[in-house]
């Protein structure tokens, strides 16, 4: 049975920081990207395919039904995944819709006007971060806010305090 | 032969760096921009920024050739992307001799023979010193 290692939110998908540094160590050896604009788009899905195969993870891109059908149908195999996510609407919609995903890095989210800085690379919208809280709160997921392995970890808590939201 | 406008994409200022160090050696340069991605920086924009430069060119009758830092980064990801709509060439892994070799030749060569021509400056142009020098390298 495969693993669901951890989620990560961050809106340049498969990049450097993700491929060199997070899928390093905890055995993993697979990355899925859920994103269902993406999962359409052959052209793009051809890029991400041809920039992570000179990797050794297994690399899939894929739409939320199509993820959960293949976690309903052998649980991911034998991977051990992290999961890649563009936003956090889609993980709540996977979590939702039945995909066990318990921790959940928050590690790029570009910035713009209206949002506040949790840490360099992510800054939140007050209605993302009122997602995480009902992820953290009805179902249990560890969030955390850290953009490599060794940087500063941020936990919800802190970053929930900025909109004046408490656990 | 049509003019060849040279935009370069990569993490952090390296890029915008590399372009003033070429213009140091070579003088100023004209039809040659640096993009960079920083922390927080929206890969989106950027994405748009690449396209209005492509776009721009098109208009002016310029082909683009795209220089980015790292095969499978964003930057790259997002010159790519632009491929898709656009007649775009694109080399990964710049470097000064790269650089340098783009700037000099781009008005001497077409748009194939130039990026082989800088393809094979980038590469050439990096050496192991430091050894002891063998026979048949001397030969050569």
């Amino acid at each position: 049975m495969g693993e669901i290692l951890f989620a990560r939110v961050d809106d340049r998908l498969i990049h450097g920081q993700v491929m060199t540094k997070w899928s390093k160590g905890f055995g993993c050896n697979a990355v899925f990207v859920i994103d269902n604009n993406l999962a359409k788009d052959e052209y793009m899905k051809s890029i991400y395919l041809m920039s992570a195969a000179t990797s050794n993870l297994a690399v899939k891109i894929l739409g939320v039904d199509e993820a959960i059908s293949l976690w309903n149908n052998d649980k991911f195999g034998n991977y051990r995944v992290i999961l890649l996510y563009k936003d956090i609407a889609t993980v709540k919609e996977s979590i939702t819709k039945g995909l066990p995903i318990k921790k959940l890095n928050v590690g790029g989210l570009a910035k713009s006007p209206e949002k506040k800085f949790v840490i360099p690379s992510v800054s939140l919208k007050k209605e993302e971060a009122e997602m995480l809280w009902e992820l953290a709160n009805n179902f249990d997921v560890e969030v955390f806010f850290q953009t490599l392995p060794e940087s500063k970890r941020v936990n919800l808590d802190a970053a929930l305090k900025l909109f004046g939201i408490n656990m | 032969m049509k003019e060849k406008a040279i935009l370069i994409i990569t993490h952090g200022n390296f890029g915008k760096e590399l372009l003033k160090s070429a213009e140091l050696i070579m003088g100023d340069q004209k039809d040659v921009v640096a993009l960079g991605l920083n922390l927080g920086d929206d890969v989106e924009s950027l994405r748009m920024d690449v396209e209005k430069i492509v776009k721009d060119n098109q208009k002016a009758n310029k082909e683009t050739i795209i220089l980015v830092d790292l095969f499978g980064g964003s930057p790259s990801n997002s010159a790519l992307s632009v491929s898709k709509q656009y007649d775009v060439k694109i080399l990964t892994g710049v470097n000064l001799p790269m650089l340098i070799e783009m700037l000099s030749s781009r008005d001497n060569y077409d748009t194939e023979d130039l990026i082989e021509i800088s393809y094979k400056s980038s590469v050439d142009g990096i050496k192991k010193l430091g050894y002891k020098i063998s026979k048949k390298e001397e030969n050569n």
